[in-house]
Order: C-alpha cells, then structure tokens, then sequence
C-alpha cells in the first residue's frame, strides 16, 4: 500500500517531526552531558555537597610470557638420574609490574595459595616441587628440585605450574596452571625419574684358556619399566679406578661390556687373546643402564683366572741335524759329536710369566732322537720311560755322563708376553754304534727327533715327531785287539797243520778284529811277499826263493782248520789279485764298552827254498766290508 | 863240502827264521769308512755323480797315506778318485774326506754295474814293525750303479722354515696380500732337474680350530739339478691380518703328496719385517681385471683411432 503525501494538509505534513527531532536533540545533549562531563564540578559540588561514592581497582594475577618447561627435558628417553636435579623455568608478566613467583607442583585439584607479600604454595595435597624466588616481570624464573629415589619421586611425575604475584594486600596465582607449552614435548610434564639398577652380584663365568671367551655374569635388575624395562650394561675394566662415570666406560684397561639388549642379569663377554699370561687377573665390574645411571657399590670384583695350558710343539718346528744326513766320524769307539737338534717350544701363555723374565714360562723340554720305528709310545723311546739304547734311542732324561745333549734358549727369540715360543737349538753326541738306516736290517727306518716342551707349572706337551727324518749312514770301523799275525819260529820246509795253532808252542795264531762301526762286518784279506829287507812294499824284496816268503804261504780260515783244509784260504798277493773274501758275520756291536769280535786263524808254510835267516817283515792288509746280511 | 851237508849247516846254524810277533802301536786304533757305498739307481748318459767318502781313523797321532784301488772292470774310464788315488792322512787329522766321481758314457749301456773300491791305510815313510807281519788296515766301498734310460721326478723334503711377513697392503681398491716365503730344503733323489709342483697352506687361528685361508703357492718354484740337495723357496700369497697363526703346509711332487707338517706363522703389521709383499702377481683375479680392462680399452681406442687416421689419408 503507498500513500499520496500530496493529499494531506499542511499541518498533517510536519506533526510528528518536531517531536522525534525535539527527542532526538535531547537524546544527544543526554549523551553529550555525559560522555564530556559536562558539569562535573558541579555535581561533585552538588555530591560533595550531598555524598560521596568510591571505586577500588583490584589487584590482577600475573600471566606466562613464556610457558613453563624442564631444563633439560626430563622424559622417559632422557629421564633424570636419581640424585640430579629437575630444573623449570618460565617467564611470567605482571600487569602491575611487580615481581612474580613461579610455583610447580604435581597436582592442581586444589588451587595454590598465593602469599601476599610472599611466595605462593601448593594446594593442600600437592607435592610442591619447588617454588622460584620473586622475579621481575619479565624475567625468566627458575624451579629446581633434586630427585631422590624415595616418595614422592616417583619414575614419572606430573607437574603444574603457576605464576603467582606477592602484592602485599591481594597476591593472586593465575587461574589455569601450566603443564608446559606442548603437552607431549619432552620438556613438558611429566618429568620423569631413572632409579640406579641394582648390582646383587657378579662373577666370571669360570677360567678360561687363552683364546677362549671371557664371560662375566651378574644378579642385576633395574626399577624402572616406563616405557619399558631399562637395558642393563655390565661394563669390566681392569681396576676400579679405570671406570668413567661420566663416559660410563673404562678409561683404560677395558675388557667387556654388554651388547645387545639385556634388561636383568646383565651379562659381558669379550673374546681373549691367543697368547694370555696364565694366572689371576684383575677386573671389576660396574653396571650401568641405558641412561647411564650406575648401580651403587662402585662395582663389583670379578678377577678372573687364566689357566695354565701344556705348551704345544709343532712338526715343522723340530728339525734334527739340519735335515741332513747323519755320519757318524768316531772311529775309537766313543761318541761323535756336534749333532743338533733345533726345536720351537710355544706356550699359549706366553714366554714369560708374571715376573716378565724371558724364559720364565717356557721353562724346559723333552727331547728323543731315535730310530723312528722304534717310536716314543710307552716303553719305547721317550724320556718318561726313561729306555736309554745307544743303538736306537737317546732321551733327555739320561744324566749328561750317558747322554749329553746341550740345548741354548736363544736369547732373542722371547720378547715378551705377546710371544709364546722360544727356540732351542742343542747339540748332542751319538754312540758309534747308532744303528744305520741307509742300509742293512733298517734300511726302512729313518732317525727322527720328537720333542715336548714344559711350563713353569710342569705341564708339558704331547711329544711331537719332526716332520723331516734324516738317514743315519752306515759307519764300518774295525781295529785290532792284537795287529800281530805270530807265527813265531820256523824252520824253512815247516809250517802249520792247522790254522791258528802254532806248531812251537801250540799258541794262538789268530787275529782279532773288533767291530767299533754300525754295521755287520765281513773281512777281505791279501797280503805281500816278506823278506829281511822289507821296508814298505814287496818290491822292496829281492823276490829270490832263497829269500822271499811269498803272500801265498800264508793261509787264513774263520776256524781252526786243517791247514790246506776247503775252508782254508791262500792269502792273495797285495795288488795282484783281488784280496780274498772271508765271511767272519761279525755282528753290529750292541754294547759301548763290549765289542763284537771276529777271529781269524793264520797259518804259514815256510818254503824250502828259503836259505836266508833274519827277521822277515811283511804287510798284510785287512780289509773291512760291511756284512750283507747283519 | 857236498851240498847236502852245506844245507843241513845252514839250516841247523842260521835257522830258524823267526818271524817275530811284535805288536804294533795301534791297538783300538780304528779305521773306517761311511758311507760304505757308492750307490746311485738312477743315472742316465752323460750323467755326472759324485759321492763323498769319508776316510776315519781312531788315531790320527802318525801320518799315513790311504791307497786307492778300483776294482771295477766295467767302470773303467768312469770312476776316479777326486785328487787322485793316494790320500795323504795328516798328523791330527781324524776325518778326510775323499770324493768319488761317476761320468757315465753317452753310450753307457743301461743296466746295473757293480764293483769295489778298496782303501788301505800304510805309514808314510819307514815305519812299520821289522820282523813282523804287519797289519794294514782297509775298508771296502761297494759300487752299485744303474745306468737307466727313463726319466726320474723325485724329491725328499729335508727341512723346511718359514720367514715372518708382512701383512697385505691396500691400494685404492686394490689389495696387495702378504707373502709368505716358504723355504725347503730339498734332495733331488731322481736324475731330471726337478722342484715342487705345489706347495699348499691351511692356515689355523693359533688353537688351530679354525681355518681361516687355504692357499696355494703363486709362480714357479726353483728347480734342484738331480743328486743335488738345495735350498728352494714357494711363495704363497695371504690376506689374513697380522697376527699369529698356525700354517699347515703341504709339499707335492705331483699327486704325491712328499710332506706335511705345522708350522707358526707370524705376519707383522705392515712395514715391519724387511720384505715385500706380492706386486700384480698377488691380485685376485678380479682386482686384475679392474686393472687391466681399462689399459685394454685405451689400447684398443688408441689402435682403432690411428686406424682411422690412416685410412683417412688414404682417401
């Protein structure tokens, strides 16, 4: 609907719009009046004149400029050892300026007390961690309080925070707490306490050997869980005062520490050396958690043992006469000598024992030198036994007047307690008689040396065979009991009637030879003319019937036979012909002082023809050679 | 005076002849020889043996002469004595020394030769017993040889050692491994020149449990003139670190396997002992053939540009 304005009369048209303006202009002098104070004297005047209002402005909490937060951030990755300290700190602002209190509690149900004029507290119930001293608006303050592994510490603890004002008349705290800026940053609450782990005992697992694993157990446990149960290190140094706590490891002398994840009974290993000192040996054992807290005590002492070990001989390390043939050189039945035996004794131990002294672990040896069949199983060749031969066997055990092997530790070859050998080098002796292996009855055989080495505790090695064997060559030596063929007197046309018996007297005409070699012996046999003017040589001789007794007057035999007996033999002429053979089978001699012996039967024909008398001087000649069959 | 009464004086006045049994000086004073053999089965033509005697006596306190005599007829013109055969035997002098030389004819026939060598002991100078027997003693040297037409290889192992080493060493990406020298003495039994043909390590941790390298050794090895006894030595490449281990060796001639036995190894941290390790020769094949295949590359590119130069002026 709309209205024709025209239509209404004047009067119509303005009713109305005096009285809005008329309201309008008193609204406005209303507001005038009382926005500009437009009479304000006045009215004071009037009041104080008639009465009189007042207006107290109440004193307002002071706000965080900067929430609160631990200092370092105390959480379950990197909680606070028992015994440190959890530090807070924030800013806060008071709106009148004055100094403000930092108050950190563990509980809010029941709002803090402020203090006017003082510092604030906990509400009744709470755990006051700490409160800071009074701190300017806008300075940061700080809250501090030491953990101990005793209520109300706990391995997590809540906390609140507050600012609080000290005005003197209305100390006020602000009204909602602080539990950090970011609930879930470490730095925010809860802090969180690491209890030490409890150490109840440790111990090494038992002695080793050198070369072995070197275990530590322990009774260990940890009172923490949160978020899971802590992991436990055993860590062993040598001595207590090589632990670090604050590196929690050991500044010197390391020997084990846990890996690996283990939460109780922590337990350490460590591989050892090869060669280890035998002995007790220090350590000590600390444990320690993951967040490098330690249990008490200082550590526990675990020493443990190394045990002796025997040494140990290796083939290739015993080497008997430089691998070289023996011969044998003595041809007055006694010893050759300046053989040599060269052997490395090693001892997992070491060379040296505690005192360092070279050669005091390594302290002696074994050693054979034998026909290698005879062996040095029980009752054959060794030192245990204690079975001396000269023809086969020489061991150590024999006193230096049987058998008298030398042996020199070199002086260089122990350097200290990371070496473990040390090199021998002997000379020995060996009888004539040592039975050949080149040929004859041990041509199989060959001569060897075994050796064991011995500790300063007495252990002592297996025997251990050189890897090489050398030959021991045949030795044919003979000499004479008598070097006289005596025929004794006779008349030109006489002569023996059987070899051996002279006829004068019915004496022996024998020979004897006696075997001071390693061999069998047979004999071959020639000789030379004889004659007064014999100097060296038959030819000496005139070589005249008359005055020569020819080689071939002279017969010999092995036994008391007829003189032109089948087994009686004409002695060869001394380079005309080849010596005659006799089979005499001497045997090897088995005895030192006791010599096998061969006899040979001698017997003459003094030809008719001789006329001239004298001394007649001839040379026969012996030969040895080795028997084929001995 | 008839004859026969001239005789039957001369036998009843100036016989009879005695023959005087005078001991001599050398009661107990031996004489030998060793070895008592020249022995040899493996000779071929043209071959040349020598084999030490050595003349003892037990009483060296007179000088004597030894005499020589070969009795050997099928040998004649093979064997002599070395020197000569008369050997001076000094005053103080208990062992001599004579050496026997065999050089078989190119047309030595191939079959066994036997013989004797004969050594007699005699005073030098006027010395024996008058009216006496003497004794001279001697020894005799069987000869026992084999003229064969076939090859021997045979060797026996004598001694052996071991040097200490130096570790491996690392170059860029290329590892030069320790080397062990692995020395043996050995005694060539056959008639060829002959050496090792492989000489093998295993190599134990000191309790020798565990093995921790087997290796074999690398280039050739000496050879060892037949009759000869020399000194050879293998090299064996190792890439363990130093350390102390225990080396089990094995020495073949062929399949035969001639020894085996332990030995300690010490391998020194690099640059301690005074010897080199192995240079290319010592790489593994892989090393080798990231050295190599690059040098071939730019060879090949090298060759194929002045391929390329020449043709181009060909044209």
């Amino acid at each position: 609907m709309s209205y024709n304005h025209q239509e209404f009369p004047n009067y119509m048209q303005t009713a109305g719009k005096v009285s809005v303006l008329t309201a309008i202009i008193g609204l406005a002098v209303f507001i005038f009046a009382f926005i500009v104070d437009v009479g304000q004297q006045e009215i004071q005047k009037v009041s104080a004149q008639t009465a009189s209002t007042s207006l107290q402005v109440l004193n307002t909490p002071p706000t965080f400029v900067v929430e609160p937060f631990e200092v370092p951030p105390s959480s379950t990755t990197t909680p606070t050892n028992s015994g440190d300290v959890v530090t807070w700190s924030a800013t806060g602002n008071d709106a009148n300026g004055a100094p403000y209190y930092l108050l950190v509690c563990d509980d809010d149900a029941v709002d803090p007390t402020p203090t006017n004029g003082g510092a604030p507290t906990c509400g009744a119930g709470a755990v006051q961690w700490g409160v800071s001293a009074a701190t300017p608006s806008d300075d940061p303050a700080t809250v501090s309080t030491t953990t101990v592994e005793a209520a109300p510490f706990a391995e997590s603890n809540d906390w609140y925070a507050w600012v609080c004002d000290g005005d003197p008349t209305q100390a006020e705290c602000i009204v909602v707490p602080s539990q950090g800026a970011v609930p879930t940053a470490a730095s925010s609450s809860p802090f969180n306490m690491n209890s030490r782990p409890i150490l109840t005992s440790a111990d090494p697992a038992g002695a080793i050997n050198p070369g072995d694993v070197l275990t530590f157990n322990s009774v260990s446990t940890d009172p923490d869980s949160d978020p899971a149960d802590d992991n436990l290190f055993l860590v062993v140094c040598a001595n207590p005062g090589d632990y670090n706590t604050t590196t929690n490891t050991c500044d010197a002398n390391f020997i084990a520490s846990t890996t690996g994840s283990q939460t109780s009974n922590a337990s350490a290993a460590t591989g050892t050396a090869s060669i280890l000192r035998d002995g007790t040996r220090s350590a000590h054992a600390f444990l320690v958690d993951q967040h490098g807290h330690e249990a008490l005590g200082g550590g526990e002492d675990v020493e443990y043992t190394v045990n002796n070990v025997a040494p140990t001989v290796l083939s290739g390390e015993v080497t008997l006469n430089g691998g070289t043939t023996i011969v044998l050189s003595d041809a007055s039945a006694g010893e050759s000598t300046g053989y040599t035996l060269d052997f490395t004794v090693n001892d997992a131990n070491s060379c040296v024992n505690d005192t360092g002294d070279p050669g005091s672990e390594i302290t002696g040896f074994q050693a054979a030198v034998y026909r290698t069949s005879i062996g040095t199983g029980t009752g054959a060749c060794n030192p245990v036994d204690g079975v001396y031969n000269p023809n086969f066997c020489y061991e150590s055990s024999q006193a230096p007047a049987v058998w008298n092997l030398t042996c020199t530790a070199s002086s260089t070859s122990c350097t200290g307690a990371t070496d473990d050998d040390i090199e021998y080098s002997c000379t020995f002796p060996l009888w004539f008689l040592a039975d050949p292996t080149d040929d004859g009855p041990h041509v199989a055989d060959s001569w060897s040396a075994s050796v064991a080495g011995i500790d300063d505790q007495f252990a002592t090695s297996t025997f251990v065979q050189s890897a090489s064997n050398v030959a021991l060559q045949s030795f044919p030596v003979f000499s004479l009991v008598t070097a006289e063929i005596p025929y004794g007197g006779l008349a030109p046309g006489d002569g023996f009637t059987t070899l051996g018996v002279r006829e004068e007297d019915g004496g022996a005409a024998t020979t004897t030879i006696q075997n001071i070699g390693n061999t069998g012996l047979d004999q071959e046999l020639d000789g030379s003319a004889m004659c007064p003017t014999f100097v060296s040589t038959s030819s000496d001789c005139s070589l005249t019937a008359t005055s020569t007794v020819f080689a071939n007057s002279q017969r010999f035999g092995a036994s008391a036979v007829p003189f032109l007996d089948a087994a009686s033999f004409v002695l060869p002429t001394t380079s005309v012909g080849s010596p005659a053979f006799l089979d005499l089978n001497v045997v090897e001699t088995v005895a030192t002082s006791t010599f096998a012996e061969g006899l040979t039967y001698w017997g003459i024909e003094v030809p008719s023809a001789v006329t001239v008398a004298g001394t007649y001087t001839g040379l026969n000649t012996f030969y040895i050679r080795t028997d084929a069959d001995w | 005076m008839n004859a026969f009464v001239r005789n039957f004086v001369v036998v009843l006045v100036l016989f009879p002849v005695l023959f005087l049994s005078v001991g001599i000086d050398q009661l107990y004073a031996g004489f030998g020889i060793t070895p008592p053999y020249v022995r040899n089965s493996s000779l071929t033509r043209n071959a040349i043996y020598e084999q030490q005697i050595l003349l003892v006596r037990g009483d060296p306190s007179s000088e004597q002469i030894a005499e020589i005599s070969i009795d050997a007829p099928e040998l004649a013109g093979w064997i002599e004595i070395v020197g000569g055969n008369q050997i001076e035997l000094p005053v103080g002098l208990q062992k001599i020394p004579m050496t026997v030389q065999v050089r078989v004819p190119a047309d030595a026939e191939y079959k066994d030769y036997t013989g004797a060598i004969r050594i007699r002991t005699v005073p030098a100078g006027d010395t024996l017993a008058k009216g006496s027997v003497n004794i001279s003693l001697g020894a005799r040297v069987d000869i026992d040889l084999t003229v064969i037409d076939k090859r021997i290889e045979d060797f026996r192992v004598r001694k052996i050692s071991l040097s200490d080493l130096n570790e491996g060493s690392k170059l860029a990406w290329l590892f030069f491994p320790g080397k062990i020298k692995f020395d043996m003495l050995l005694e060539n039994t056959g008639n060829v020149e002959i050496s090792p043909s492989k000489v093998e390590f295993k190599i134990y941790d000191r309790t020798g449990e565990a093995q921790l390298e087997e290796v074999t050794n690398i280039g050739s090895i000496d050879t060892i003139a037949p009759y000869d006894t020399e000194t050879v030595t293998a090299e064996l490449p190792t890439r363990l670190p130093a350390g102390s281990y225990i080396a089990r060796y094995r020495i073949y001639n062929g399949e035969d396997l001639k020894q085996e036995g332990d030995l300690s190894l010490n391998i020194l941290p690099e640059g301690t002992a005074q010897s080199a390790g192995f240079g290319f020769i010592g790489l593994s094949i892989a090393h080798k053939i990231s050295l190599l295949l690059p040098i071939f590359a730019l060879l090949i590119a090298v060759l194929y540009f002045l391929f390329m130069r020449q043709k181009g002026r060909k044209r």
